[in-house]
């Protein structure tokens, strides 16, 4: 677990009455203190399973696939025991690969919204019917969802990440809004975009930028640019003990990342799209693939 | 709402240190007098502003601070010269927008879904949002944020980032342009309709409002507010123009709200993206072209209140019905749908039913009903 949310952990602990919980709603946001306007420091994504650690005022203090730890509301997970858990972790999991898609109440896309999917969210499948996609949700509804927007967790698994794929998926964010804590294609941060894009590809990413920057090869930048390659990742900030940002090299100078919104940049300062305040500020860059 | 609580206590622990340490009851008196005043002139925070104190400066009492209103300063420096006869007030407030931003006190919203946070800095709570195309006042500036009134006048922080800042003039431009808005929960603008250039320059939640520019067959040629070109499918957008002639009807209301059924909850959230509840209701409404404020416990003084009945029976499809813990304190507010049924959104827009024997019952929300209002 990272230290997010660990000053909360000082409160009266409350024992939650099941030890994990399955999130059932498309994105599920994960705060720092047990009350709505607490900071958003992560999102969970539908079918994520949670280790519930602690409970208070309707917020529940759960862990993330990815360390990152906070509070989320209770109607946002459907708690289970482990056996149930175990039982979401192994069966017939089907992963969304579309911006956004609906899970309708019947095989028709003129029914009924029972819930939306994101990228990375997970249901079960239960077969087909009428040409779509019969899935159940964490709290045993089921529905239905175009099916070639899902690919099963098996296939995902065979999914091989390369610099090309990266790119291609980055640019498809190109004009996505910044929000702090998101990391879905209703809003994304700077780490958020990356880690999205990356596990898209089935290549998990820590959750921030100064984690980031601790993993892969360093690519050396001292001398220039000349050694940097496309989806090597790039980081920046005012110094190099607190890196704050991070973006995804796309060649030529460019990059791409969330700043205000999802958009290219460049590091060179003759291109039209130069972002000098990031020139000043690029501390090092990293290569994950 | 809870939280709304614990901001006054500590606002009041704040003053209450600031008189101490002034060490000078009259200045102790006086500051309760500005309090007094500027609670009766300016009753609610979130869509007015006084934060004016007075203090000893250059041996002078001084008012010191921000409002909105013109007329809130002057009314506030004629109270005061009924209390205090005898002392002379030099007058430090500043009307906002603040004159350092120049001639440039507007902005239009420039992505998709815009933050508007209680603090200048992205961990603060969220408050509002707003959305592509629309106008907010810009009143001053701080660490990268303006501190902005919204088109529903509620206040709050946006990054500037978010908005491109016009003159009064380049605002009356936009407006009067011939304007494109949003109906789809997900609508793109392209940069070109094929071809290697076509690439999203944003997308689009309903109530986007954008310029239109041409039409371009199944396309329309739009112009964003940093003067961007792109296009977007025909069928997701309707003109300003009729847009303008809907006229609210109850079934309109219903057929619009469940076309959100299934989007998250976001605290503040007032898009397809993520709805609070009062952000819900009050885009419902701005689609069928009504304005309603932002907070539940505004919305809850508008329409007219209906007598429900034991079980009920005198609600019509499209009331307001209102919820809160504490009797007197809304917290939360539902469009009724016919048949017990109502449509809210609560950790997700979805439908429940205040009929005990229904699987949609939600014995929570029966409990801590408050009253209906009809609006239509």
């Amino acid at each position: 677990m990272t230290a997010v949310g660990q000053q909360s952990q000082s409160h009266a602990s409350i024992a939650a009455p099941l030890p994990f919980g399955i999130i059932n709603v498309s994105v599920a946001n994960m705060r720092r203190l047990p009350v709505f306007q607490s900071e958003t420091v992560n999102q969970v994504l539908l079918g994520t399973v949670v280790k519930i650690f602690e409970w208070q005022n309707d917020f529940y203090f759960v862990e993330n696939w990815d360390g990152y730890a906070g509070w989320i509301n209770r109607h946002v997970l459907h708690p289970v025991d482990q056996e149930t858990a175990e039982n979401w972790q192994t069966g017939r999991r089907v992963i969304c690969k579309t911006a956004h898609q609906g899970v309708y109440r019947t095989a028709d896309t003129a029914s009924e919204v029972i819930t939306e999917l994101v990228p990375c969210a997970v249901v079960i499948s239960s077969g087909k019917e009428s040409g779509m996609m019969k899935v159940q949700l964490p709290d045993g509804r089921h529905g239905f969802t175009p099916e070639g927007g899902l690919l099963t967790e098996g296939d995902q698994e065979l999914l091989s990440a390369s610099p090309d794929g990266v790119i291609q998926l980055a640019k498809q964010f190109r004009g996505i809004p910044y929000f702090w804590g998101g990391i879905t294609p209703k809003g994304f941060d700077c780490s958020g975009l990356v880690q999205t894009i990356f596990r898209m590809l089935n290549v998990a990413l820590p959750r921030n930028a100064s984690q980031m920057a601790a993993i892969g090869q360093e690519v050396t930048i001292s001398s220039g640019l000349q050694q940097l390659q496309p989806a090597d990742l790039l980081f920046f900030g005012n110094s190099p003990r607190r890196i704050t940002h991070v973006a995804i090299y796309i060649g030529i100078g460019n990059y791409l990342h969330a700043e205000g919104y999802v958009k290219e940049n460049s590091l060179i300062s003759k291109a039209p799209h130069f972002n000098e305040m990031r020139r000043n500020t690029l501390l090092s860059a990293r290569r994950i693939l | 709402m809870r939280f709304r609580n614990l901001i006054t206590c500590i606002s009041i622990v704040f003053i209450s240190a600031a008189c101490q340490q002034a060490g000078n009851t009259q200045l102790a008196a006086i500051n309760e007098t500005v309090k007094a005043v500027g609670k009766n002139l300016v009753p609610d925070g979130r869509i007015d502003i006084f934060k004016v104190e007075a203090v000893e400066r250059d041996g002078k009492m001084t008012l010191s601070g921000d409002v909105l209103n013109p007329l809130v300063s002057a009314m506030l420096q004629d109270s005061l010269k009924t209390y205090f006869p005898d002392i002379e007030f030099a007058n430090q407030i500043q009307v906002l927008p603040s004159d350092s931003l120049g001639d440039k006190t507007f902005g239009i919203v420039n992505i998709s879904v815009a933050n508007i946070r209680r603090y200048p800095k992205f961990q603060a709570e969220l408050v509002n949002q707003t959305i592509l195309g629309t106008m907010v006042r810009l009143l001053k500036a701080k660490r990268g944020f303006y501190y902005v009134q919204n088109r529903d006048q509620y206040l709050g922080w946006l990054h500037k980032n978010s908005v491109v800042a016009v003159t009064a003039e380049e605002l009356a431009e936009w407006q009067n342009s011939e304007q494109m808005i949003c109906i789809s929960n997900y609508g793109v603008v392209h940069s070109a309709m094929t071809g290697a250039n076509k690439q999203m320059l944003v997308d689009l939640v309903p109530g986007a409002i954008l310029k239109k520019s041409g039409d371009a067959g199944n396309y329309v040629k739009v112009e964003m507010p940093d003067q961007k070109i792109g296009y977007v499918e025909k069928s997701v957008m309707i003109s300003k123009e009729n847009l303008d002639k809907v006229q609210a009807t109850r079934e309109k209301i219903i057929t619009t709200s469940k076309q959100f059924l299934g989007v998250p909850y976001l605290w503040g959230g007032t898009s397809s993206k993520g709805f609070d509840c009062s952000g819900f209701v009050q885009t419902v409404f701005r689609l069928n072209n009504m304005e309603l404020p932002r907070d539940a416990s505004q919305i809850v003084r508008e329409g007219e209140e209906i007598a429900t009945g034991e079980k009920f029976e005198n609600l019509v499809v499209g009331d307001l019905l209102f919820f809160g813990d504490k009797p007197g304190r809304i917290s939360h507010v539902a469009i009724y749908m016919g048949d017990h049924l109502y449509i809210h959104s609560s950790t997700s827009v979805h439908i429940n039913s205040l009929d005990p024997e229904h699987p949609l019952f939600s014995e929570y929300r029966h409990r801590t009903f408050q009253k209906a209002k009809r609006l239509l």
